[in-house]
């Protein structure tokens, strides 16, 4: 019976979660300021903390699927496990939804994405404001919607860990961060 | 005495079409474009508007006339807030430089069936000499219309273009590449 997630998953989904966190400040710091070589270097960090979260996500749900779960708590109620499920895999379309259409924003507004300031992604579509503005709202739109299920997803491990009292967090983190809840 | 005035009125008229306007740049066709790298992120512009005078003759290279005057509020990179900036002072200051400004010098056949331009540039007050290689396509053999094209690159900074905070090299690299297609009739 596996009552843990790999190394692997675990470092994947801190890396990952630290990666969006950045990533979403970012973007969001990006909104009020004006054009700057120091806004520039941002929207740039930005697209690159991006592409990395599309290409580990590729590396995850590959691990995922090759790699099973811990099967979810006895105690949760079979709704309650549907919930979670439906809740991970909207996160999984996120990670790849989000970037993606932050690249075709990029590609239509006319300024490519450049990775790491080294490799140059190609452009999705051709150059177009109209797509541009279309892409822009469908990037907010889906970057809003993941910050209130991640809200959810933070909310529903803390549940389950204070007030359920089911030992869930060591699923996820390395034994060294929680050696008495091992010992369960 | 009123006849030979109008009549060389009309000579020299008909002197400088011959001159000036030995063909026409038919613009909707034409286009003047830039590529530059934003902290190595190819990005493209274009001027919307110019006006050419344009004499040229692949057999009579010595006699051409080049010459483009570019204003540079009609520049566009495809976002607002990026045409709004490069108005200022700091890009091409267009209140007190509103245009830039090319004149071919010399024009030379290179081995390849392309031309070698020589010519003064001048942008924001500075002049410098600049170096192109054209190709022309006439639309039928031997035919003066058809499609002139080709392309230079200018360092920024020798004309100022993009100082204070955007000087550094890093951000926005000084090397700013120069397309032009001229449709000519």
């Amino acid at each position: 019976m596996i009552t843990r997630y790999t190394k692997t998953a675990m470092f994947l989904h801190w890396f990952i979660a630290i990666l969006i966190l950045a990533a979403l400040f970012l973007g969001l710091s990006l909104e009020d300021m004006a054009l700057s070589p120091a806004k520039i270097a941002r929207i740039n960090y930005h697209k690159w903390l991006g592409i990395s979260v599309l290409w580990l996500a590729a590396v995850r749900l590959y691990w995922r699927l090759t790699h099973p779960a811990p099967a979810m708590p006895e105690s949760m109620k079979s709704l309650e496990k549907k919930a979670a499920h439906f809740g991970h895999l909207a996160l999984y379309f996120f990670m790849f939804a989000i970037p993606l259409s932050g690249w075709l924003m990029s590609s239509a507004k006319g300024y490519p994405v450049v990775y790491l300031g080294l490799v140059q992604l190609p452009d999705l579509v051709p150059k177009s404001n109209d797509l541009a503005d279309i892409f822009k709202e469908m990037h907010e739109l889906l970057a809003w919607s993941m910050v209130a299920l991640l809200i959810g997803h933070v909310l529903a491990a803390l549940k389950h860990q204070f007030i359920d009292k089911t030992p869930i967090f060591a699923r996820i983190l390395p034994s060294c961060c929680c050696k008495n809840k091992d010992k369960q | 005495m009123r006849h030979i005035l109008s009549i060389s009125i009309v000579a020299s008229l008909l002197f400088c079409t011959a001159q000036s306007f030995a063909q026409t740049v038919v613009m909707p066709q034409s286009k003047l474009g830039f590529t530059f790298k934003q902290m190595n992120v190819p990005v493209n512009g274009q001027f919307k508007k110019f006006q050419a005078k344009i004499a040229f003759d692949p057999k009579k290279l010595g006699s051409t006339v080049a010459e483009l005057t570019i204003p540079l509020n009609s520049v566009d990179t495809g976002t607002a807030d990026a045409n709004a900036m490069l108005q200022n002072m700091d890009w091409f200051g267009v209140n007190q430089f509103p245009n830039a400004r090319f004149v071919a010098r010399k024009v030379s056949a290179s081995s390849t069936g392309k031309f070698l331009i020589v010519g003064e540039l001048s942008i924001k007050g500075k002049t410098q000499t600049v170096q192109s290689i054209a190709s022309f396509k006439p639309s039928a053999p031997n035919s003066l219309a058809g499609v002139f094209e080709g392309s230079l690159t200018i360092p920024r900074l020798s004309f100022d273009i993009g100082i204070g905070e955007w000087k550094d090299e890093s951000m926005v690299a000084n090397s700013v590449s120069i397309q032009y297609k001229l449709q000519l009739q």
